[in-house]
């Protein structure tokens, strides 16, 4: 990842002994920060962590420099990824971007003056649906529908990665409908973590789009996708159910009630046969509850 | 013929052949001019539509672009080693290395200026923007390259004649 980054940042976290990097926060004339084990804290020049006074500042030249290493020099290549606010780099990584937005007709057109960037670290955890994976797939070539549910950065994508991991490499066909690029982590296309052996992305599609375009195309016997919740999607998602599609699926959500409160969601949930809810009590992944959802189509 | 005139008429000879091949390295340089032009012009009609069609990253760009070879080729790789050797280093320091090059290679100095323009923006904005300024340096190519034709229509014959007749004069001045 360090590679990523301006080389006087880099030389930082180089020496720097915060383990695992989870997150980097580069903002202009501020401390450079990072976040390790859910922690946010700054370092100074010697990648020690240190107070805010005593905290390396990040220079707009530090930000000129990580955004030309980012896009190769070729703001145009990313434009679109940039416009909707991150990048992917080779690694699975995921940057932000924070700046001035230009506006045409009411849309974003382009980002200027950027003034920060969040690296997200992408780290894949084998292993992580472990402890769900009998439940999702009780018997040879069956899964059930599942629903992922939790609030921010309790290992949601982490979860489904994995589980489309080990259901592909159960010789399952799994098309992933990743709109965010979150669970493959595609880089121009080619998935930056493992998602097994027999894994289709459609990487950026719109979710609605991306699942018609798996049953159309793909014949896949499972969908993953990732933050349900749109309008949209009761639609697509019965139209899975409707070809006997299993689909895995995550949403916000602090449990099951809170989930079914809600008008879009509530809708989808016919769909699933299974709900896993997570939350980070033992750090990111902790599996609260396996419940049946007992689905009605 | 005597010795002595052997050697006059040698010495006489190297005159005319010394100052007629500079006449000729002269009236070359006219033609060179403008082929260097016509493939600058080239070079940027290359780079419009590796950006436009293929969003190729300018390093992918300037790599497929340098297969024209020649002039372009010493210009691509000029860049995008000085690109290699700091990361992150802005865009316009390796185009400028790029510019020397064309300059010791015998580009004008005025339109080695006007592609310092284009290498100040090039890489920092997006699709269209990047269309608009290439259109605009590749006007401004076209306008170098039509005072180049003219240039070479107005001087190539005068100087391929040019030196043999300074030659002859000598000669004739110093018999």
């Amino acid at each position: 990842m360090y590679e990523f980054v301006a080389p006087r940042i880099r030389i930082i976290l180089e020496q720097s002994s915060v383990v695992p990097l989870e997150e980097v926060r580069l903002r202009v004339n501020q401390p450079l920060t990072v976040k390790s084990r859910g922690r946010y804290c700054y370092l100074d020049e010697q990648g020690n962590t240190t107070a805010l006074k005593q905290a390396y500042r990040v220079t707009s030249d530090d930000l000129m420099r990580t955004v030309q290493i980012l896009t190769n020099n070729s703001w145009y290549a990313w434009e679109e990824e940039i416009r909707s606010g991150y990048l992917t780099v080779p690694g699975g990584h995921r940057v932000g971007f924070c700046g001035r937005a230009v506006l045409y007709g009411g849309r974003i057109k382009t980002i200027h003056s950027v003034s920060s960037l969040s690296i997200r670290v992408a780290r894949q955890i084998y292993g992580a649906a472990d402890g769900v994976i009998g439940r999702i797939c009780p018997g040879v070539g069956k899964v059930r529908s599942t629903l992922v549910i939790s609030p921010p950065g309790c290992g949601k994508t982490t979860l489904l990665r994995d589980v489309a991991r080990q259901i592909a490499a159960a010789g399952i066909q799994v098309v992933i409908v990743d709109e965010r690029s979150e669970i493959a982590a595609c880089h121009q296309g080619i998935p930056q973590l493992d998602v097994g052996p027999q894994t289709d992305v459609l990487d950026g599609y719109p979710k609605t789009e991306g699942i018609m375009t798996a049953v159309r195309a793909l014949s896949p016997q499972v969908v993953v996708t990732d933050e349900i919740g749109h309008p949209d999607d009761a639609a697509a998602l019965a139209e899975l159910a409707r070809s006997g599609v299993s689909v895995i699926a995550s949403c916000h959500g602090e449990d099951v009630q809170q989930v079914r409160a809600r008008k879009w969601i509530s809708e989808c949930l016919s769909v699933f046969e299974l709900a896993v809810v997570l939350s980070r009590r033992q750090g990111p992944g902790t599996i609260e509850q396996v419940l049946s959802l007992g689905r009605r189509t | 013929m005597d010795r002595g005139d052997a050697v006059q008429l040698a010495g006489a000879l190297f005159i005319v052949l010394a100052c007629g091949l500079m006449g000729l390295t002269i009236a070359r340089s006219f033609v060179c001019q403008v082929q260097n032009i016509k493939d600058l012009i080239t070079m940027l009609q290359l780079l419009e539509t590796e950006i436009e069609h293929s969003r190729s990253a300018l390093p992918i760009a300037l790599q497929r672009v340098g297969r024209m070879g020649g002039l372009v080729e010493g210009f691509a790789r000029t860049v995008l080693s000085s690109l290699a050797d700091v990361p992150g280093e802005p865009f316009l320091q390796a185009w400028s290395a790029g510019l020397d090059y064309l300059r010791s290679a015998g580009v004008s100095k005025d339109l080695a200026e006007d592609l310092a323009v284009l290498g100040a923006v090039l890489g920092n904005s997006g699709v269209e923007d990047q269309k608009r300024h290439l259109r605009l340096a590749r006007i401004r190519l076209e306008e170098f390259y039509d005072a180049a034709v003219e240039e070479k229509r107005l001087n190539f014959r005068l100087w391929s004649y040019l030196g043999f007749g300074t030659g002859l004069l000598i000669i004739l001045l110093i018999i």
